[in-house]
């Protein structure tokens, strides 16, 4: 029985019908249980292989449109219902409360003025791969304009009923909610839609067809020009694979125009390679016949002649590919690249400019071109997919091409490492990530050599590292970079692998390493501000600090519009002491992020760092008033109420405050202290003021610049003199 | 039934009984060959009579290897191909008859040509016709006469010529005022064959449609029993004599002709983009797609996607083609928003499902690809967000929800059709007739804000689970306030899951219901307006298989057997709910011959308050027009 089934699938593999050709068919119900045929009368008998149906009111009108989903031309059918037989209407449109919001289940039931009654169920989902509109429509009969009942049954148990109702119209109901609403279309269509079925496209010319995913070429035994036959190998950056006959002239139109344009076409690295089926299609023409043919052409590419085998191979291939077990047509060629993997199929005269386009196309990542297989694009949501290579092994086998089923099988060993792969990424996806992790070793154990097994790997490990205890973490990190380092090795230039390399140097805290792999990786995608304000945070953390602004400088150029880039740009640029740019760029910051406190902060930071003590002020201030316990704006409002030289913003006595505040508030580093410090020596208390700036350098290394500004202002708390923060100042601005 | 993806398999290559020509016609083509050797198939191992099956152990109790042993022993091959050879030669003279009436009946010479010399038939009076209604459609029938009575009325006289018959046959189909036909087409199906005692008989069942320009069309639906003139050698049989069955006629006058107007070009007209893809059928698009399905299952949802009252469509398509999303416009056209809604999956999807997942208002979509279901959430102005994957429902056809826990929220269920997931073989159903060994059904719980849990086991529906479903659909059969779910499943029994508060327990059999068939398509509705949900179950109908089924050489030993494997050919079921257990009116309500039918729905188009039905239908036409 199996061995009939798939005889009888390979029947239609061969491009047999099978109930094809099927009229549609519609039953009018009588009323009694009886229903008459009227498929034709009634317009629907579409001789399509019809798959879905779907139901809808579509314009509104009263009565109900259908849509059918075809498996032929047209693949859509909009039929709209004239019905011209003057009978009543009315339809529902539900809305739950305590049910589902869709009313899913409800029964509404209309009765009619003779007291016999109509219910429908509302349903998401029905007839096959369908589904119908939400709005319930009631057809009515020759009711006229008399009212009806309606009632609704909602899932909830609760029950509505509507005693007078007046048909013609659409309705809403709520439930739990009255009155009805009417929500009849507001205006009728100002033009009512033509007649006509979307035209057959008809017979097309040349097919042609991307092969993707990319397969190997079956083994191609061919006679070159009367050499002994021997397997075609690939050494341009693209051959075409011409099949031609010399008794068809449209082939032989289409050599002498590869011949014409045959210097262009090796300029793109192309190579043309005409094999001949003369002798092998079951014509009557020869191999001599094709010598002829090209002696004749003077074809300027190698030639050659195939033998049945290869012919019935391609069949096979076509079957499996295209679902059409049929021999290819003629003229037929296969575009091949220098691996010998197919790319691109010709099904008729392959038209040079388009050839020309193609090998474009496929230059490209196989993302963009798995995304347009056909004129018409979209996005996939699933993970590339593989040429089952075991399936073609099995086909060849059992057609005794045991050369190409063994190249197939071979292909397929570094396949399943793939396939693990493809399982391992729906399992992280699906959060499974322990069975994500054997996957991928397994495929790594099958194929060492396949570069995205060990970088998903490496990713997940980081993964799994930052759910880790610090014990597991460090082993995990471990492993992570050494898959990282693998991925670097047999693909140096990939992105995600150096990028991976610098965040597990990072964790492991060896920043001084985690520079070159994040450099190495904006040398291969240079628009990365992310990496740039990564690696600019590190060359700054390494004391680089040039090197470190420089970074964010340039992410700041190729990113102007991020937020983000621009605080850490500014940031560093503060860390610098170049105040006026960083006041700039921090400005740009806070336009993108209005609301971000951070920010803001940073802003409030350059501001006084630029001496503009009012602004300045305004902000912490404001700051302040969002969050009370914000110590770091706390000290920065004492210290510009302390030494501003505008006398409208002094106040040493709020100062004070501000700076015991703070101090109270845990706050007993060397800012919050010369803070204090200041904060007293403007409200005259020298000696304390003294004590505090002297406690405060304590926690300062000498020698640093912040050391000898400190130093300077402890000399005049000495003198009696208080701090006045003047533009020309060296920096710090603030005490750090 | 269906057929596609299947792993290549060595081709049969075991020794088939060869078909005899005993009628002289030339051997039937091998599809048709094929397909009587398929439905022999049905049960047992068929071509392969010695090669016996290991079949996996089923949950059903009939004993595989007894049914496969028996086969080769009680069925006639011989016979059955004479059977199907002579069918070939009596429909390439129904052939004549179509060709007749096509060239507007001006030929005498083309019925004289199929015509034995004696023939005779009684007179059919189109006065008989008993018009059943008489609004908008009008429609009549005669009343059906016993066939096995050989006696004609004799009121009603005879005819010796085959011209005369089909006049009268056709004579319903006249417009009143004289015109000529600006359309005519005429079907034949011959369904059953009897060669075992002369005079040879085959039951037609043929379908003539005029239209005319004036806006009146009309058809004629009959079944006919054809007697026939058999002579040696290579001649053609004869017709000797056409009695009726069943004989309906309808009407219908409006300024179209027809109820229904195609006017999809003008729908999506101002978008070039749909207008190209839809044009093409799946098949043009395999051809440059290695990714494609030439079965062609490839659904639609209608939904109101941006909440401003008029209905929308979501077009699912196969790999490597994007779905579509067309927005209805103020004038009632639609613009494409597949791009912008970010719904232009190219992945491989069967169907969608539109429902507010989440009860905030808008319609969410709910998407059945090869390996998972995809759920988007809408997030205003038809901008739909990949929310999750739903894993466990894979390969999925038909999708639907309901609030089986009436909880507030819609659930989901998922039909999963065939265990197979994009590699390896496709997993072979088995056995043909009660398949268990398809892809899981899920049941998907909702919480309330869209996340949803597989409840399939806990909740019972894991029972006759893996039955290749093709689609499934909620009705409260039962009227006790919660939703019951009818599955039809391809291969075999379909199931009635009764819903007792939350708990399922397949009560089809009990039913009634379990219409062991190719189950493609399930809709419910109130047909004769009692208040109690009616079921209508789309199946394939088959020529072949009632030719062949219905011979007394076909599993003569194994009558329950041979009645089950007509069962599975004979086509559509309906059947009526509110009484103990269901009642099938299939054949006397006439909703059977849908033919290879899928999505079936109830459709009240003359708004009469009584639900029509309509049959989408048609397997596969492909290159060789070789239509069984």
């Amino acid at each position: 029985m199996r061995q009939s089934y798939s005889q009888f699938i390979d029947q239609i593999k061969q491009g047999n019908s099978f109930s094809g050709k099927e009229r549609n068919c519609a039953f009018l119900n009588l009323g009694n249980s009886k229903f008459a045929n009227v498929s034709s009368i009634s317009g629907l008998d579409f001789i399509d292989d019809a798959r879905g149906l779907a139901v809808t009111d579509w314009d509104l009108d009263g009565d109900v449109d259908l849509i059918f989903a075809n498996r032929t031309a047209p693949q859509l059918r909009f039929l709209q219902n004239d019905y011209p037989g003057g009978h009543g209407f009315v339809s529902f449109q539900l809305v739950g409360k305590s049910s589902n919001r869709d009313g899913v289940g409800a029964r509404v039931t209309v009765t009619l003025p003779d007291k016999t009654s109509m219910t429908k169920t509302l349903r998401a989902g029905s007839g096959f791969l369908s589904q119908s509109s939400k709005r319930l429509s009631f057809g009515l009969g020759a009711t006229g304009q008399d009212k009806i009942a309606v009632r609704v049954d909602w899932p909830s148990g609760q029950v509505q009923n509507f005693p007078a109702v007046e048909p013609g119209h659409h309705y809403r109901i709520t439930e739990e909610a009255d009155p009805l609403e009417i929500v009849d279309r507001q205006k009728e269509l100002a033009t009512a839609l033509a007649p006509g079925p979307i035209p057959n496209a008809g017979n097309p010319g040349t097919v042609s067809a991307v092969c993707y995913p990319r397969m190997r070429l079956p083994v191609t035994p061919v006679t070159l020009e009367n050499q002994s036959p021997k397997p075609l190998t690939f050494r341009s950056r693209y051959t075409l694979v011409n099949l031609w006959a010399s008794w068809c002239n449209p082939c032989l139109s289409e050599l002498k125009e590869f011949a014409n344009q045959y210097e262009e076409l090796k300029k793109l690295d192309l190579q043309i390679i005409a094999l001949s089926t003369d002798g092998a299609d079951g014509k009557s023409t020869t191999q001599a016949d094709a010598a002829r043919a090209a002696t004749k052409l003077a074809l300027p590419f190698p030639w050659g002649t195939v033998d049945r085998s290869w012919l019935d191979k391609l069949t096979l291939l076509r079957g499996e590919l295209f679902g059409l077990k049929q021999p290819f047509p003629m003229p037929t060629s296969i575009l091949v690249d220098e691996k010998g993997d197919m790319r691109a199929f010709y099904l008729g005269v392959v038209n040079v400019a388009e050839l020309k386009r193609d090998m474009q196309k496929l230059d490209r990542q196989d993302e963009a071109i798995r995304n347009q297989l056909t004129s018409l694009s979209g996005h996939w949501i699933s993970v590339p997919s593989t040429i089952d290579y075991l399936k073609f092994a099995s086909v060849f086998k059992t057609h005794g091409y045991s050369e190409d089923a063994a190249q197939y099988d071979r292909l397929a060993g570094g396949q399943k490492a793939r396939q693990y792969y493809n399982q391992a990424l729906q399992s992280m996806e699906a959060g499974q990530m322990q069975m994500a992790e054997s996957q991928l070793r397994e495929a790594i154990k099958l194929d060492d050599s396949f570069a995205p097994a060990h970088l998903v790997l490496g990713n997940l490990l980081m993964q799994l590292a930052s759910r880790s205890s610090a014990g597991g973490q460090k082993q995990a990190l471990d492993m992570a970079l050494r898959e990282y380092q693998k991925t670097r090795e047999l693909d140096p230039e990939n992105f995600d692998a150096l990028v991976g390399l610098g965040n597990v140097m990072i964790q492991q805290r060896q920043t001084d390493q985690a520079v070159e792999p994040l450099e190495a990786a904006l040398v291969v995608k240079p628009d990365a501000w992310q990496v740039r304000v990564l690696l600019g945070r590190l060359l700054i953390n390494n004391k680089e600090l040039g090197k470190g602004v420089d970074q964010r400088d340039q992410a700041m150029q190729s990113s102007s519009e991020n937020g983000e880039v621009a605080a850490a740009y500014g940031s560093a640029l503060m860390q610098l002491g170049r105040y006026p740019q960083a006041l700039k760029v921090l400005r740009t910051a806070v336009d993108k992020k209005p609301d971000d406190p951070r920010m803001a902060r940073l802003l409030a930071d350059s501001l006084l760092a630029n001496g503009d003590f009012k602004s300045a002020r305004m902000r912490y201030a404001s700051a302040l008033a969002n969050n009370r316990r914000d110590v770091d704006s706390m000290l920065r409002l004492a210290w510009i109420m302390a030494v501003s030289p505008d006398p409208s913003l002094q106040d040493p006595a709020a100062a004070l405050r501000y700076s015991q505040q703070a101090v109270s508030a845990g706050s007993n580093g060397t800012a919050a202290r010369q803070t204090l410090a200041a904060a007293l020596a403007a409200g005259g208390q020298f000696p304390r003021a003294m004590q505090q700036q002297a406690a405060a350098m304590q926690l300062i290394p000498r020698q640093s610049s912040q050391f000898q500004a400190a130093n300077r202002r402890l000399d005049l708390y000495r003198e009696g003199k208080s701090y006045q923060q003047s533009k020309t100042d060296p920096v710090p601005f603030f005490p750090q | 039934m269906q057929l596609n993806s299947l792993h290549p398999e060595s081709a049969c290559r075991s020794a088939l009984p060869r078909l005899s020509t005993q009628s002289g016609q030339a051997p039937p083509r091998a599809t048709l060959y094929l397909l009587a050797c398929l439905l022999i198939c049905l049960i047992g191992p068929g071509c392969s009579g010695e090669q016996k099956e290991k079949a996996p152990s089923s949950a059903n109790d009939e004993p595989a290897e007894k049914i496969t042993a028996d086969l080769s022993s009680d069925t006639n091959f011989d016979q059955l191909a004479y059977v199907e050879s002579f069918e070939r030669a009596a429909s390439g003279q129904l052939k004549k008859i179509t060709e007749w009436i096509e060239t507007g009946r001006e030929k005498p010479d083309l019925l004289d040509s199929i015509s034995s010399e004696n023939y005779r038939a009684a007179n059919i009076d189109p006065g008989q016709l008993h018009i059943q209604r008489d609004a908008g459609f009008r429609v009549g029938n005669l009343p059906k006469r016993p066939t096995s009575s050989p006696d004609l009325p004799a009121e009603t006289g005879e005819s010796d010529s085959l011209v005369n018959t089909w006049n009268q046959l056709l004579s319903p189909l006249a417009e009143p005022t004289g015109q000529s036909p600006a359309e005519q087409r005429v079907k034949f199906k011959i369904t059953r064959v009897q060669l075992e005692e002369p005079p040879a008989k085959t039951s037609a069942i043929v379908s003539v449609f005029a239209r005319y320009n004036n806006g009146f069309s009309a058809e004629v639906n009959a079944t006919l029993q054809i007697a026939w003139q058999v002579k040696a050698g290579d001649a053609k049989p004869l017709i000797q004599s056409i009695t009726i069955d069943d004989f309906e006629t309808a009407h219908y006058e409006s300024a179209e002709g027809v109820t229904f107007t195609d006017r999809t070009l003008d729908l999506i007209g101002r978008e070039p983009g749909l207008v190209n893809q839809f044009s093409h059928g799946t098949e043009y698009w395999l051809s440059r797609l290695m990714q494609g399905d030439y079965a062609g299952h490839f659904g639609l949802a209608v939904g109101d996607i941006n909440g401003d009252g008029r209905d929308d469509i979501y077009v699912c398509q196969p790999a490597g083609l994007p779905n579509r999303l067309l927005v209805q416009r103020e004038d009632g056209r639609v613009e494409d928003q597949s791009a912008t809604s970010g719904l232009d999956i190219l992945d491989q999807t069967r169907s969608a499902l539109f429902f507010d997942m989440d009860n905030d208002g808008d319609q969410d979509l709910l998407v059945a690809a090869a390996s998972f279901l995809l759920l988007y959430e809408n997030e205003g102005q038809a901008k739909l967000k990949l929310r999750s994957k739903l894993f466990e429902a894979r390969s999925a056809y038909s999708l639907s929800a309901a609030d089986y826990d009436n909880d507030g929220d819609l659930d989901i269920h998922a039909c999963g059709y065939a265990a197979f997931f994009g590699a390896g073989p496709f997993p072979f159903a088995y056995p043909f007739h009660d398949a268990n060994n398809g892809g899981r059904n899920v049941l998907y719980q909702n919480d309330g804000k869209g996340n949803f849990l597989d409840v399939t086991n806990s909740v019972g529906l894991d029972e006759n689970n893996s039955r290749f479903s093709m689609a499934s659909a909620w009705e409260d059969y039962d009227l006790d306030g919660d939703l019951d779910l009818y599955v039809a499943n391809d291969f075999g029994r379909n199931s009635l899951f009764q819903n007792d508060q939350g708990q399922f327990r397949d009560v089809a059999k009990d039913q009634e219901v379990e219409d062991q068939s190719f189950g493609m398509s399930v809709d419910w509705s109130d047909v004769n307006r009692d208040g109690t949900p009616d079921l209508y179950v789309s199946n394939m109908f088959s020529s072949a298989g009632n030719r062949v089924s219905f011979q007394s050489g076909y599993m003569s030993r194994q009558p329950e057997l041979q009645s089950r494997v007509q069962y599975m050919a004979r086509g559509n079921s309906l059947f009526l709910g509110g009484k103990e257990r269901f009642e099938d009116i299939s054949i006397p309500s006439n909703t059977w011959m849908g033919r290879w039918a899928w999505s079936s729905k109830f459709v009240d188009f003359d708004n009469d308050g009584w639900d029509d039905v309509v049959v989408a239908n048609g397997y596969l036409t492909r290159q060789v027009p070789d239509d069984l």
